[in-house]
């Protein structure tokens, strides 16, 4: 059988902090996650801050090194790669990052980021290959180059830079885009043309998402199945329309409820309404105090 | 504190507690005048929580800053009046303008939880903004009034004791709504206050600041583009485009028949957590306010633009909770669609 394009097999992540590092804190643990080659899906990972969602980003991107279990790509722990087979997997596995206004040095213009890259994977033989391919790039993400290639960062606004970003990273043709909050950030106008990009890129071109998120409506609207965070262990896991409308797990309960929706007549449940605010100082004692792993659950009480 | 407010004048005229009339303020650029904001007029009554949405760049924080007079060269107040309380507060006296701030009228900072100082202890924080204030108390007194101002915030009383960075988003969010409501202001201004939180805690934070509001009696401005958010938590809507105000009126009659097309366009665009479906993002990108379009400011994006959009700036014109500045609202505009007019330019 075909190995999966990207396993995540029992990780877990601790932090040590304080003298000798005897203060510790588990951001993820024992979490696991396939995603197949072949089927190109979109994967929501949804929690909280402090969930662990980032912290799992950074060990797919191999910028960080799991403290327990290991993480294949197409059947190899990316930590033992070879030189070539680590600079395949730093150009098939792409990342989009939080906030599109500190990823440009505003010191170059723009076009900086894709020469960059041309420069750095060889992908075009001379400038003219480069130059299409780079207006490919800005096509799919419906960007006109001549309105944006020459400028500096400042001059271009959130929703156009992140664009750029997915621009960047579809160049490299890559199998597994990392967003980390990719439109968290973005006016909420403007999320729905970056949501509409992502789901292009994995139906046209066959590229599996790794789609990190607080937000779950936006995760509904393109993802495939979902995995729940909290305070760094899964909660759920499932079809995404199985857990939107018929959530198993109270906190997933809690996040469903918790999103505005848009219609005043629908206010915010009252039920465990009063619950939020003791919960969010429940679960910043529980991140401070020593986060030895233990056996009950996390959300418990 | 001691002080007793007057009971309010006449319950049955309610007067409003800000009044905002034909407001403009402009960025004074080397390339020419942004105009941040243009022609703004609308009121917020006693207890009301008024909501501001619009896109990034359309003059909200701009606008709001003005409230509290602090607009900051190269920003200039051009025209219009603000009235707080019924006193026009770009008329008063420097110092008297600085009473006012806190006391009568708080600010909520986009990113409030980061305007936190990293290296004093909460309950310093608090001490401090109350001393400066003139708030004179004895020791134990102001304890209690600090734990009284964390307690109304849901805070165990330990927190005062810690730094901002031993707390987490939230927590320091609602740290920063007990400094903006200790002087009991009777108007809080919250500028994006949620805008970094995730739902749960958003949920916390916004929950917590309405509780607060109506605590303390004050009315409520809450700016944001979360069309969502505001049906939660707002009475009244506000929709800004390109500096000026587009649509007022009542959160529920605003989400159930919206009169304004960019009013229509922000509703459409929402992802919603209920179903999928297809998902209409606004066309183009707002305009630059240094140059902004002639007639309506919308009709380069707006899907229903008709001849006059083009050459005539829309009147206000009433709607079932409010009122909106559309020419489509307008019986005397004749309504010539724009693609007709450019397919057959005057014959």
């Amino acid at each position: 059988m075909q190995p999966p394009l990207l396993e995540v097999k029992n990780v877990s992540k601790v932090y040590g902090s304080g003298v000798l590092g005897k203060q510790q804190t588990v951001a993820l643990d024992n979490f696991s996650l396939a995603i197949a080659e072949g089927t190109p899906i979109i994967t929501t990972i949804a929690g909280e801050s402090g969930s662990g969602k980032t912290t799992l980003a950074n060990l797919v991107l191999g910028l960080l090194v799991p403290t327990s279990g290991e993480i294949r790509y197409r059947g190899q722990n990316i930590h033992s790669l070879s030189r070539s087979a680590w600079f395949t997997y730093r150009r098939e596995v792409q990342a989009i990052f939080q906030n599109p206004f500190e990823v440009y040095n505003p010191f170059y213009r723009v076009d900086h980021v894709f020469h960059f890259a041309l420069r750095k994977f060889s992908l075009a033989p001379n400038r003219r290959e480069g130059l299409a391919l780079i207006h490919e790039a800005l096509e799919v993400v419906g960007l006109r180059p001549d309105e944006i290639l020459g400028r500096y960062p400042h001059e271009l606004s959130g929703g156009q830079r992140q664009r750029l970003m997915i621009a960047r990273a579809f160049m490299l043709k890559p199998r597994l885009i990392v967003a980390d909050e990719p439109v968290s950030m973005i006016d909420a106008s403007l999320q729905a043309r970056i949501l509409d990009i992502f789901e292009r890129l994995n139906q046209d071109f066959g590229i599996s998402f790794l789609y990190i998120t607080h937000d779950l409506s936006t995760a509904y609207q393109i993802s495939h199945d979902i995995h729940i965070l909290y305070l760094g262990q899964v909660m759920e896991r499932g079809d995404i329309t199985a857990v939107m409308h018929h959530p198993n797990h109270p906190y997933t309960q809690l996040l469903v409820e918790s999103i505005p929706v848009a219609d005043p007549e629908v206010r915010w449940s009252g039920g465990r309404a009063r619950n939020a605010a003791a919960r969010d100082n429940h679960a910043s004692q529980a991140r401070n105090s020593n986060g030895a792993p233990n056996n009950r659950c996390r959300y418990f009480p | 504190m001691n002080q007793s407010y007057p009971p309010p004048t006449s319950p049955t005229i309610p007067k409003p507690i800000l009044q905002v009339e034909g407001l403009v303020i402009h960025y004074e650029t080397p390339r020419g005048a942004v105009q941040a904001v243009s022609d703004v007029s609308f009121s917020v009554q006693p207890r009301e929580r008024f909501g501001l949405v619009g896109e990034s760049g359309c003059g909200k924080s701009t606008l709001v800053t003005a409230f509290l007079r602090m607009t900051k060269p190269p920003g200039v107040i051009k025209a219009g009046r603000i009235l707080l309380n019924g006193v026009d507060i770009l008329a008063l006296p420097k110092n008297e303008m600085r009473r006012v701030r806190w006391s009568q009228v708080a600010l909520i900072p986009q990113g409030a939880m980061n305007s936190l100082n990293p290296v004093m202890r909460v309950r310093d924080q608090i001490a401090d903004a109350l001393v400066a204030h003139g708030v004179i108390l004895n020791q134990a007194a102001l304890t209690a009034r600090i734990e009284e101002l964390l307690a109304r915030v849901e805070l165990p009383a330990r927190v005062a004791r810690l730094y901002p960075h031993e707390l987490s988003g939230g927590m320091k969010q609602r740290v920063c709504i007990a400094m903006a409501t200790a002087l009991e202001p009777k108007l809080i201004i919250a500028d994006e206050p949620t805008s970094a939180l995730d739902v749960v805690t958003q949920r916390a934070v916004m929950e917590m600041l309405a509780n607060v509001q109506e605590m303390v009696g004050a009315a409520l401005i809450l700016i944001g583009h979360d069309m969502g958010l505001m049906a939660q938590v707002v009475d009244r809507l506000g929709v800004m485009y390109a500096g000026e105000l587009v649509e007022v009126g009542d959160v529920t009659s605003m989400f159930k028949s919206p009169q304004h097309p960019y009013t229509r366009a922000l509703l459409g665009s929402l992802p919603s957590p209920r179903e999928r479906k297809v998902r209409r993002a606004i066309g183009g990108l707002p305009p630059a306010l240094i140059a902004p379009p002639p007639g309506c400011r919308f009709h380069p994006r707006c899907p229903e633009a008709i001849v006059a959009c083009r050459e005539v700036a829309p009147r206000r014109l009433e709607t079932t909770g409010g009122w909106a500045t559309c020419h489509l609202l307008d019986p005397t505009q004749a309504s010539q669609p724009l693609e007709a007019a450019d397919a057959a330019p005057s014959a």
